[in-house]
């Protein structure tokens, strides 16, 4: 059964992962068996402020992570509607207005800590969508140690070991 | 007062609100981080500077002038551990705090004391502390603006402070042009030129170093030992070890704040920002000391201790630089001052009032609570201020002190020992701060040659060790939280450097990942 | 050094020297470490 998603588009593909991988492991071979996606709430805030000199307009992209709560501001994104099995797509655990709400104090916070103003911005929530972000599996092994495995980022290409999951 | 200085302080001004409004209009329809210009975007040069410009502040330009001109070269024990604080802080908890701080959604520093020492008494006690201490340096601020605008305009103090207590209110209320990085970046370098050149003019007039050390001695040669005038403190290092450690392990006290962003391409390194940093600390932290010091010299009778710095740049520089520099030394000291009081105003309004007395405040509520706040600050400081004004560098001493003797052991424990517990954190925070509090209004250095920070530091480290120890079976340190700091731990076929290389801002999602992997993949 | 006692120019010099050294060496020990310029 496959999924329609929206996905962040990223460069960093199957081939790319295990690469990056293999770079780092030194002797361990890498081996990509999963392609998951991460739910985040999107939203694109044009954020106008009072200044001193008149009023500013800022667009400030913010994404909430649907299954802890936490939020980030991030880069500009390409979104691409892919189709994916149903058995890799991260279910959210938050809902939309939920995430609004957590977007929007978020984004105030960070506006008013960057500009260093106590002043109140005023949010309009020009777009927003639940989005998901690529994550390779990449499973480790060398033929005698426990294999292990590396979550790998399919945006930034960075990646986090996996605790308790030796196998 | 001398005109073509105002004229030239003026002139600043508008430069940099030029340069402000102008980044202004370029950034227009740029997100956020294009607009501040701040992080990736510019290179670690320019951001290690624009970090600067909070070190530079009213106890650099009053504070450490003052104490070199009154105990000579003692003053530098101070700069020996304001050089490397930084350094330090970011060796030793830097990256573990980041992730722990991920793990688990802290936002702000206290927020991250809660989640990691879990009671609503962390957080209360935390901030009550904090936002005293901060006002404390505050209220350091508002005294050397209020002195820096009498000096160069010849107002009458309380009209200079009551000037420089507004400009820095409203700056804070209503800032936004100012604060982006490129007038950081400007108000930086022009700093870093006019202390260097203040330096350089000072050297110069009284004939070079060795020159101006033979002069000294005549004066009084005690200045020129690390012991102070009349040997004062010789022999005393619990008083030395409190003039190091205030600074170095002070940054420790007080982390900054963390807000997260993603980026969307491969990530560039910034450690570099943190050599750079180093590298202008050490041109521009040890400055002011010996300018201080040169300053007996060329202006042996100064009635204010505090002004010297400013006084042998006024007596040594044309006065077009004069009003340059001068100008630039006022915008970090409001900078630095608006800084502290957002700080300030955001502890109050998240860490109190929507911890614990509203917690659907919406955001409007929230800062109105801040701005409340920060008008408190400046009417009760400027009658402090006023009235009874400390020396700028007793303010910055005794906050930093009560600082780091409540908050350094609890922060650095947080990430280094697991079984640092809440009632461990707890009682440290309370003795420590109280502790170091007796000690400097008992004026008890005095009698026992220990300082308070020294004192203080000891007892709320032993608290931390003693209490936690005594309450593990009462108050384990919740399983979430050990998982949170294993970051090596039972993982033996891993890489090392796998290990160190892992993105510390994926943790969280990685946590999430490791449970669904673990239960299989789908959940409900 | 500079007309100054032996102490003194070690206070002077010594902290600026000891803390290149110690940042030199974190650094070096660094060196794998991911960091993020996402910090304000």
């Amino acid at each position: 059964m496959t999924r329609s998603l929206a996905c962040i588009q990223g460069s960093i593909g199957k081939e790319q992962a295990e690469s990056l991988i293999a770079s780092v492991s030194g002797g361990w071979t890498p081996c990509a068996e999963a392609n998951l996606f991460y739910p985040y709430f999107w939203f694109l805030f044009r954020c106008s402020t009072r200044t001193l000199f008149g009023e500013s307009g800022l667009r400030v992209s913010c994404l909430i992570d649907a299954r802890t709560k936490a939020g980030a501001t991030a880069d500009a994104f390409e979104l691409e509607h892919i189709g994916v099995p149903a058995g890799d797509v991260i279910e959210p655990h938050l809902d939309e207005a939920e995430a609004n709400r957590l977007a929007e104090r978020y984004v105030a916070y960070v506006v008013r800590n960057k500009r260093k103003a106590l002043a109140t911005s005023k949010l309009e929530v020009l777009e927003h969508a639940l989005v998901f972000k690529p994550i390779w599996i990449v499973n480790c092994s060398n033929g005698t140690k426990p294999e292990f495995r590396v979550m790998v980022d399919g945006i930034t290409g960075g990646f986090h070991v996996l605790q308790g999951t030796t196998h | 007062m001398n005109t073509t200085v105002i004229l030239f302080l003026v002139f600043y001004y508008v430069v940099v609100i030029g340069i402000g409004v102008w980044s202004m209009r370029r950034g227009a329809t740029d997100d956020l981080e294009g607009y501040l210009l701040g992080g990736r975007n510019v290179g670690p040069l320019v951001t290690a500077l624009t970090l600067q410009s909070t070190a530079m502040s009213g106890f650099m330009f009053l504070g450490a002038g003052s104490l070199a001109y009154t105990q000579g070269y003692w003053a530098f024990w101070y700069a020996a551990g304001d050089l490397g604080g930084g350094v330090l802080s970011l060796s030793v908890i830097g990256r573990r705090m980041r992730k722990l701080s991920r793990m688990t959604g802290s936002l702000t520093a206290i927020e991250y004391l809660e989640h990691r020492y879990p009671s609503p008494a962390t957080r209360m006690i935390a901030a009550g502390l904090s936002v005293f201490l901060l006002a404390a340096y505050v209220l350091a601020q508002f005294i050397a603006g209020g002195k820096g605008l009498e000096l160069v305009t010849g107002l009458p103090y309380p009209v200079a402070l009551l000037i420089a207590l507004t400009v820095i209110i409203v700056y804070t209320f209503l800032g936004g042009y100012l604060a982006v990085a490129y007038t950081d970046f400007f108000q930086s370098l022009i700093m870093i030129v006019g202390v260097l050149w203040i330096l350089g003019a000072a050297l110069i007039h009284v004939g070079g170093l060795s020159a101006a050390n033979a002069a000294i001695a005549e004066i009084d040669p005690t200045l020129l030992s690390v012991w102070g005038k009349d040997l004062e403190f010789h022999g005393q290092w619990g008083v030395v070890a409190g003039a190091v450690l205030v600074f170095s392990i002070g940054y420790m006290g007080w982390p900054h704040v963390v807000t997260r962003h993603m980026a969307m391409a491969q990530p560039k390194t910034a450690r570099l920002a943190g050599a750079y940093a180093t590298a202008w600390n050490l041109l521009f932290v040890s400055s002011p000391y010996m300018v201080g010091v040169l300053a007996i010299i060329i202006l042996p009778n100064l009635e204010d201790p505090e002004l010297a710095i400013f006084q042998v740049a006024h007596t040594l520089l044309p006065s077009a630089v004069t009003g340059i520099v001068m100008a630039a030394i006022m915008a970090a000291i409001m900078s630095t001052a608006d800084s502290l009081l957002l700080q300030t105003g955001s502890i109050a309004s998240r860490d109190l009032y929507e911890r614990f007395i509203n917690p659907k405040a919406s955001d409007r509520e929230m800062v109105m609570v801040s701005r409340g706040l920060v008008l408190t600050i400046g009417i009760v400081g400027y009658f402090i201020a006023l009235v009874q004004p400390p020396a700028v560098f007793d303010v910055v001493i005794f906050a930093t002190s009560i600082l780091t003797s409540a908050f350094a052991p609890a922060f650095i424990c947080a990430v280094w020992w697991k079984k640092a517990n809440t009632p461990g954190a707890i009682a440290s925070m309370i003795v420590g701060s109280l502790t170091s509090f007796v000690w400097e209004a008992g004026n008890l250095a005095d009698t026992t040659t220990l300082a308070p920070v020294t004192v203080g530091l000891l007892v709320s480290t032993l608290t931390i060790i003693i209490v936690s120890l005594a309450t593990q079976s009462i108050a384990p340190v919740p399983d979430h939280i050990v998982a949170a700091m294993n970051e090596t731990a039972k993982v033996g076929p891993i890489p090392k450097r796998m290990l160190a290389m892992s993105d510390v801002a994926l943790s969280p999602e990685a946590e999430q990942i490791e449970s669904i992997l673990g239960h299989g993949r789908e959940e409900p | 050094m500079f007309g100054l006692p032996v102490t003194t120019t070690l206070l002077i010099f010594g902290f600026p020297v000891l803390w290149v050294l110690y940042t030199i060496g974190f650094l070096v020990v660094s060196r794998h470490w991911s960091e993020k310029a996402d910090e304000s």
